[in-house]
């Protein structure tokens, strides 16, 4: 059997705090999604509908009638309580990164601003008609392309406008909010939430893409991908950490 | 459009407060504990017990004196009560947004909340252009009912019952808009028809009073035309899902040409 140089691209931390990000943020898009459109779409309805059913029994209420306002009460809990949570997980996260000094996502956006829009344009060619990445591109690319730290941008922004509207809209009653400005922290939370969804849609689509299926199974795996793969991809970074 | 109405004349209001104790009343509301403000109105404002308040609004008006032959013209103040509670727009914003489908419009027009539907989100208040809507100690949104189920009793509502000076006049819309007309001949300004239709067009809550205190007495009470405050948040709410649904699609496509090109690529090699 041939043996396959690896190297250790994604620690077990990062791997978790990924796992971990992914159920809650999935959880609480899925969650926000039932409040804001199950009165729009009848398919939501009968999707929430079977939860409601026993809880609107367990209180009383006639099941036909509430079992769907019943489910998206519960929704509604679950979508505050796992939001704290997130918060927790994220900051805590954040935090242990500036600690350790290990922030590599925005390596890529340092340099000159002409080797940032050559990378971007390689990157964007290959993803999207399968241009091969020019190699004089390829020395120089760190450990996340330019592209992966547009879209973290995207999602800080995203995830900050959620985080902070939500938090005050949660305490709106303590911090004496009036209906003017939940209104527009109400908008605020809805344009995060949309950001957000435009950065997990730009993801979801690098990460299924061919080129990136060592990065995927490496994310739900071991954490490692082969040094050839590697150096094709993140050349400049291995240099830096002498791995090559 | 089918449905009862209420006009409420201003002009007739004697400020008792009748109408607000016979809601809280009628409806078993909590007590409120009374407290000071710049004018008579008490509570402040609407509350989720006090689902009727009369707003007490302060006006200049010219007041003549004609003293053996000499006349003496000053300016004064007087004040108007107006009673106020859910408008039942004919198309309420509250119940199109809610998403529990908590607030139906009953048979006789009555916009009411129920409350075992209701999950707290505040979506009804933020929609409704008259601030009416508000929330328990349980979260919950609660506001006039009309007294639905006095008038499905075949009753007036509460405060229409109990006005001693006969500001309130149950009628149908219909009646309301053709009383609207002769009032408005006789030189009265209305508030209730013409809203435009984030409101369904009118409001079942017409109110009328005279024209020298109209333009100082409405405006505080009441918007000149009630527009969709939410509209940032309904057009994207409504653009969102084509264009992530497009998007989700794009993304099917675009991965399935990235991996048909890879494995030809793998073919040739």
């Amino acid at each position: 059997m041939k043996h396959v140089e690896t190297i250790e691209l994604m620690s077990f931390h990062y791997r978790l705090f990924h796992t971990l990000n992914l159920v809650l943020f999935l959880t609480l898009a899925f969650t926000g999604v039932l409040i804001m459109y199950t009165d729009d779409y009848t398919f939501l309805q009968i999707l929430v509908k079977p939860l409601g059913e026993p809880l609107a029994s367990l209180q009383g209420l006639d099941p036909e009638i509430y079992a769907v306002s019943t489910s998206l009460a519960l929704m509604r809990l679950i979508h505050r309580l796992i939001a704290v949570i997130w918060g927790v997980v994220i900051i805590f996260y954040i935090l242990f990164l500036l600690v350790t000094r290990n922030i590599r996502v925005f390596d890529g956006l340092l340099r000159s601003p002409s080797v940032v829009l050559e990378e971007a344009k390689a990157v964007l060619l290959h993803y999207t008609i399968g241009k091969p990445i020019p190699e004089e591109v390829e020395v120089k690319m760190e450990r996340h392309n330019v592209m992966v730290g547009m879209a973290v941008i995207l999602l800080i922004i995203g995830a900050g406008l959620l985080m902070i509207s939500g938090t005050l809209m949660v305490f709106s009653g303590y911090l004496g909010i009036t209906s003017d400005q939940y209104r527009v922290l109400l908008m605020l939370h809805d344009i995060g939430f949309y950001l957000s969804m435009l950065f997990l849609v730009g993801h979801l689509f690098a990460v299924l893409h061919p080129s990136n299926l060592p990065l995927l199974v490496a994310m739900f795996g071991d954490g490692r991908v082969s040094i050839e793969y590697a150096k094709k991809h993140m050349h400049a970074y291995l240099k830096k950490i002498k791995a090559i | 459009m089918s449905g009862v109405a209420v006009i409420v004349d201003l002009d007739k209001c004697v400020g008792c407060r009748a109408c607000q104790v016979a809601c809280q009343s009628w409806n078993g509301r909590e007590a409120l504990i009374t407290e000071f403000t710049p004018d008579f109105t008490n509570p402040p404002d609407l509350h989720a017990n006090s689902w009727k308040v009369v707003k007490f609004i302060e006006y200049k008006y010219k007041k003549t004196l004609r003293l053996d032959g000499t006349t003496i013209t000053r300016e004064d103040y007087g004040w108007t009560g107006v009673p106020i509670n859910c408008m039942h727009c004919v198309d309420p914003p509250c119940s199109r947004i809610c998403p529990a489908r908590a607030i139906t419009v009953s048979p006789e027009g009555a916009v009411v909340i129920d409350k075992n539907k209701c999950i707290g989100c505040k979506f009804c208040g933020l929609a409704c252009p008259f601030n009416v809507p508000r929330y328990g100690k349980d979260g919950k949104a609660y506001k006039c009912t009309f007294c639905v189920d006095r008038l499905q009793a075949g009753m007036v509502p509460s405060c229409v019952a109990h006005c001693p000076a006969g500001v309130f006049t149950l009628t149908t819309l219909e009646e309301a808009r053709e009383i609207a007309k002769d009032l408005e001949a006789k030189g009265k300004v209305v508030y209730g028809f013409s809203l435009g239709s984030y409101v369904g067009d009118s409001v079942r809550w017409i109110f009328t009073i005279s024209k020298e205190k109209a333009d100082q007495v409405l405006p505080k009470v009441f918007p000149e035309k009630p527009v969709n405050i939410n509209v940032v948040k309904e057009t994207l709410e409504s653009v969102a899902p084509p264009i992530f649904g497009l998007a989700g699609l794009a993304i099917v496509a675009g991965l399935a040409l990235a991996w048909w090109r890879a494995s030809r690529v793998g073919e040739k090699k």
